[in-house]
């Protein structure tokens, strides 16, 4: 009996023996025996929803997370992510990309930084409202490393009917604008967005967005906005934002939220906050992004009151050249003028204002050096050195940088619950090149994992599973999208491998396009775009259309 | 768990994990014991740094800072070496009472929930008594009763014990330990109780019928020691990520309809230690797998629920 049974069991280990050579056999040399696309061994998976880290392998196959565990299959590609966090990949919820991603659909700044899904169009789409289907089948038949979703302008809609005039539609006017956004929204527009501190947004009144709000309310859509005042008056600008939202009944975005007015900083913020919590307690949709940086960038145009630009980039250039109105705009520069936002008072001044981008090869000297020091070099007044760089700027739209945040409120604002994180910066048309907006600044290359590296790593002001949570799960719920932001089983595989101890931005304002450390592995729809920190050329990414969409 | 040393069970289960590679979850993670309640701070460090250094150790609670547990259980366990039944007429004798009462008062290498409750008899509440006991009991502390009884409150614990099947809630926990654990991460909600319908029942644990709407009345709203998103994610998308159970714990397309839809201004327990057979209100509709199980505030019936087979 008990020979009889040892034979048995050699017999069962034999068989085990031959099976196993013959498993491995088959996987030496075809590829069809392989059980998943990828699989990403080891690492500490955070699911993205706030919750901390698992310890587990996750199997990728035809573009989604199909096995989440202790995978005992294999893999055609496997990536060993030991001693690395595993999370679903970063959502940038204020992208720019949407013109150059047309030239670069490889989007290397952005992929290199995590970035796997990008919201654009705070400007709009880069296209009229009824070419938007065509811009989507551009951007898929060209490749896209990203997955990119865009709003489209409620200012594009006014401009196709009003053109540059400062006043309000007529109600047949105002018809044919929402037709045009109705438009925009059948055509896949995530929702709506103003940037009102910027002629000839900034025409437009609170009524007239409340009516062009519903048109997107109507789908499901959602209001983003570049507020009309980001300083001193941020508290009424997050007011009319969450009217417009109430009123308009659909969720509202506060488009990269700050305090930018030194006397306010440490109050502002919290009031702001506490207002958007209230609104969120009755039941108001409201919820803010942020990039992570102290600077602003943005035209040196915004330095010039509202009026003048009224009409458009010409008539600017033409007015600018009146001595007589250069009077009138320099003391308004001081005193205030209705409509307009002043940047430099909320900068504390021209020392704070820096020329990154004169789009002139002969004012390049003056970049990087504020208006304050150019004009003493110059012995003129600040204010004519501002009109003049603007007149002078040949090659695109003049760019500053404006240093008016403090770290106090990145903070405040980052322990809010409902706030997620964008970078407001394009794709760069080359690795490291400055942004498509010609704008070079930290946070096109290092927005992301400067989230993780100083707010979580230095700072502690978040932990990382809230962290990664403002970055994935929280953006995409933001936006309806339901299959992503999550590592779940059946959710595109959008995933970022880094590693906690290295991930670091190292774009700085004097060197703002450098690419950042730590992060090894970047997957878009289960295919790797980022191979250990590299580009892979790869091009997954698929249009996020908004919530009017239907084929 | 032994009395004083709290973390050393702790550093034996997360070793276990360590060292089979496998996740280790800890059941009503609590510091029972006066002595102990300061070891709570101590334990959720002890499980952070284990998981800092790749150990998936996990915990969960009830938010109930008395336990539930026999009488009985207030005695050396090694008395019971000979069985319960032979031991509980042996407790008539005088000397043998002496004697047990040193051990209670003044050792502690054992789990000694007299100390746990402070040496404080009125701590110690008795939620259910035998048929042959007085009823009036039920709801009274030890001390209370001996008042009752007008006699010795050793005297009336012995009594109390050797009728056999006496269950008391001691109030062995504290309300800071209860704020810790919510405040960690990784700390679920877990009731610790049994299915129960109050018509054809006598006593339970009031965590049988309100944990979970305790955690969003008294936690959240009342005392705001965690925000209602993170109360949910504690009851929701955290014990689904830890248990593998992709397709449930979050409200989204594709994912099965389990849904509770609960009114955060009333949501609230209602049963008590002195009246726990009660259900909890302000749960005005509960889904499960897509079918209402509650449906305004009335349980419908229905049986929709799913055996989860563990599939790897």
């Amino acid at each position: 009996m008990h020979h009889r049974r040892t034979h048995f069991l050699f017999c069962v280990a034999a068989l085990v023996l031959l099976l196993s050579a013959t498993t491995a056999h088959a996987q030496g040399t075809t590829t069809d025996t392989y059980d998943y696309d990828v699989v990403i061994r080891g690492g500490r998976v955070l699911d993205g929803a706030g919750n901390p880290c698992i310890f587990a392998d996750v199997a990728i196959k035809d573009g989604r997370f199909v096995k989440i565990g202790k995978i005992a299959g294999h893999g055609r590609t496997e990536i060993d992510a030991h001693g690395r966090y595993v999370s679903p990949g970063w959502i940038d919820m204020m992208d720019q990309s949407g013109p150059p991603l047309l030239k670069n659909g490889l989007a290397e700044n952005k992929l290199m930084e995590g970035v796997t899904s990008a919201i654009g169009g705070e400007g709009g789409t880069p296209v009229p409202a009824e070419q938007i289907r065509d811009y989507w089948a551009t951007l898929e038949k060209n490749g896209i490393s990203l997955n990119f979703g865009s709003y489209f302008s409620e200012t594009q809609a006014r401009v196709a009917v009003l053109g540059y005039d400062a006043r309000q539609p007529t109600p047949e006017e105002l018809d044919k604008m929402k037709a045009i956004l109705d438009t925009a929204m059948q055509n896949g527009a995530m929702g709506m967005t103003t940037a009102l501190i910027y002629p000839p947004s900034s025409y437009a009144t609170t009524p007239e967005l409340i009516e062009m709000a519903k048109v997107v309310a109507k789908y499901g859509g959602i209001y983003a906005s570049h507020m009309r005042g980001e300083g001193k008056e941020l508290v009424q600008s997050v007011d009319e934002l969450i009217e417009i939202a109430e009123k308009g009944g659909l969720p509202g975005e506060v488009f990269h939220f700050k305090a930018a007015y030194s006397p306010g900083w440490g109050k502002l913020m919290q009031e702001a906050g506490a207002h958007i919590d209230a609104a969120r307690a009755r039941g108001v949709d409201v919820a803010a992004d942020l990039y992570v940086y102290t600077a602003g960038g943005t035209g040196l145009e915004a330095t010039i009151p509202s009026w003048a630009h009224e009409g458009g980039q010409e008539a600017l250039i033409k007015r600018l050249g009146d001595p007589e109105i250069r009077a009138r705009l320099k003391k308004e520069m001081i005193a205030g003028s209705p409509g307009w936002w002043n940047i430099i008072e909320a900068s504390g001044g021209w020392q704070n204002v820096i020329l990154v981008n004169a789009q002139n090869p002969d004012n390049a000297r003056f970049q990087g050096r504020s208006i304050a020091d150019i004009a003493k070099e110059l012995k003129k007044d600040p204010a004519d050195v501002a009109f003049d760089l603007e007149m002078q700027g040949k090659t695109g739209r003049v760019l500053a940088i404006y240093h008016m945040m403090s770290e106090q409120d990145i903070e405040t604002a980052l322990k809010f619950p409902w706030t997620s994180i964008g970078s407001d910066a394009g794709t760069a048309l080359t690795l490291g090149g400055d942004d498509a907006l010609g704008l070079p600044h930290p946070r096109s290359y290092g927005n992301f994992p400067r989230v993780i590296a100083r707010y979580v790593r230095e700072t502690h002001t978040l932990t990382l599973e809230d962290a990664i949570r403002k970055m994935t799960s929280w953006p995409a719920t933001r936006m309806r999208i339901a299959d992503r932001g999550i590592i779940r089983e059946g959710i595109w595989a959008d995933a970022v491998i880094f590693d906690y101890d290295k991930i670091q931005d190292r774009s700085t304002y004097d060197q703002p396009d450098v690419t950042p450390d730590g992060i090894d592995f970047v997957l878009v729809n289960g295919q790797i775009v980022i191979d250990h920190g590299k580009h892979t050329g790869a091009r997954p990414g698929k249009i996020l259309y908004g919530p009017g969409f239907s084929r | 768990m032994r009395a004083g040393s709290c973390s050393r069970p702790f550093k034996k289960r997360i070793r276990i994990g360590e060292e089979a590679h496998i996740p280790v979850h800890i059941y009503h993670l609590k510091a029972a014991g006066q002595d102990n309640w300061p070891l709570m701070s101590k334990a959720i460090a002890l499980i952070q740094s284990a998981r800092d250094r790749g150990v998936d150790v996990s915990a969960d609670i009830y938010p109930y800072i008395r336990n539930g547990i026999g009488l009985g259980s207030f005695i050396h366990p090694k008395q019971y070496a000979g069985g319960t039944d032979a031991f509980l007429p042996t407790l008539s004798d005088a000397k043998l009472r002496a004697e047990m009462r040193k051990e209670i008062e003044t050792t502690s290498n054992w789990e000694n929930w007299y100390q746990h409750v402070g040496k404080n008899w009125d701590n110690v509440l008795v939620v259910q008594v035998p048929a042959k006991v007085d009823k009036r009991f039920e709801g009274k502390s030890v001390q209370e009763i001996a008042g009752l009884r007008n006699a010795d409150v050793w005297d009336t614990f012995f009594y109390l014990v050797q009728q056999g099947g006496v269950d008391v809630d001691p109030k062995s926990m504290n309300e800071e330990q209860k704020q810790q654990a919510l405040r960690a991460p990784f700390v679920s909600i877990g009731s610790d109780a049994e299915p129960m319908n109050p018509a054809t029942s006598t006593y339970a644990h009031p965590r049988t019928f309100g944990t979970f709407p305790r955690i969003l009345a008294k936690y959240v709203r009342e005392e705001k020691v965690i925000s209602l998103e993170t109360a949910i994610r504690e009851m929701t998308s955290l014990p689904a990520n830890q248990l593998k159970l992709w397709n449930r714990g979050r409200v989204a397309p594709g994912f099965a309809a389990d849904i509770v839809l609960f009114d955060p201004a009333k949501v609230a327990d209602t049963a008590t230690f002195a009246k726990p057979l009660s259900y909890s209100v302000g749960m005005e509709y509960v889904l499960i797998n897509g079918k209402l199980a509650i449906d305004r505030g009335q349980p419908t019936g229905v049986l929709a629920g799913k055996v989860i087979r563990a599939n790897r």
